[in-house]
């Protein structure tokens, strides 16, 4: 990584979790990165909810996926959402990965916009592609971000890394 | 985590500040917005699913008619 960043916090699960939060989160740096290798345990593909600050009243999320033959672009209502992480259904021992930038978190004046880019890894004939444009309307300053799966649990082995990056 | 009668449904939250990591049990209001969140996103996901197969069904009748292959299409569009 650039050395503008900091790594705030890393963990790969040993055991599967309903979610996973950061918490406490410095408010030192201008922008967050979080990088993860995610795989639920549902039965098939499941989505990633972010929450930021365990609000989940503000969240919109704006996206466009695509599998290789059919390409969707929505927008998900209330919830700050992406539907990528493969499950027991797909390839064994295979994760999605997904980063989700959040730049200026700190500011307590400004809602907070958030992109993501996301891929379902598969390792077969279906996997998932997703970018989306997430916003956040209260402008309280981030100092919680939790990842939860919306169907079923985060499976053992994901990693989470969070990453703050310097201004300069 | 995977619940059974014995097993209890657990978060994991990271304290920055100090790097500690606790796994901890879900409340019951936990336990119940998680699960009206399942029943959404299920339904949304069944939704979905529907879509594809009337888009694959849209897009086969319209090769029939076109008297073409999905391959002979992709070549026609480039």
């Amino acid at each position: 990584m650039p050395s503008t960043y900091s790594l705030i916090k890393g963990e790969t699960l040993a055991s599967s979790a309903a979610s996973y939060t950061f918490s406490a989160i410095p408010g030192t740096f201008s922008d967050l990165i979080i990088r993860t290798s995610i795989r639920g345990t549902w039965s098939s593909w499941d989505f990633l909810t972010i929450t930021l600050n365990a609000d989940t009243a503000n969240g919109s999320t704006i996206y466009l996926r695509g599998n290789g033959s059919v390409t969707n672009s929505n927008d998900s209502g209330d919830a700050i959402t992406q539907y990528f992480m493969p499950g027991t259904g797909q390839t064994s021992n295979t994760f999605g990965s997904c980063d989700i930038y959040i730049p200026n978190y700190a500011s307590s004046s400004q809602v907070k916009q958030m992109s993501v880019f996301a891929t379902g890894e598969n390792a077969a004939t279906e996997s998932y592609i997703v970018a989306a444009a997430d916003l956040h309307t209260a402008t309280a300053a981030v100092t919680g971000i939790t990842l939860t799966p919306a169907i079923a649990s985060i499976a053992a082995g994901s990693s989470f890394y969070l990453y703050g990056i310097k201004s300069s | 985590m995977a619940k059974t009668s014995a097993e209890v449904l657990t978060k994991v939250v990271v304290d920055c500040s100090t790097g500690i990591s606790e796994v901890i049990p879900l409340t019951e209001e936990e336990i119940a917005q998680r699960e009206a969140d399942k029943a959404a996103r299920l339904i949304e996901q069944a939704q979905r699913e529907e879509e594809a197969k009337a888009r694959a069904a849209a897009r086969e009748a319209i090769l029939d008619r076109l008297g073409i292959t999905a391959e002979e299409a992709a070549l026609l569009l480039g």
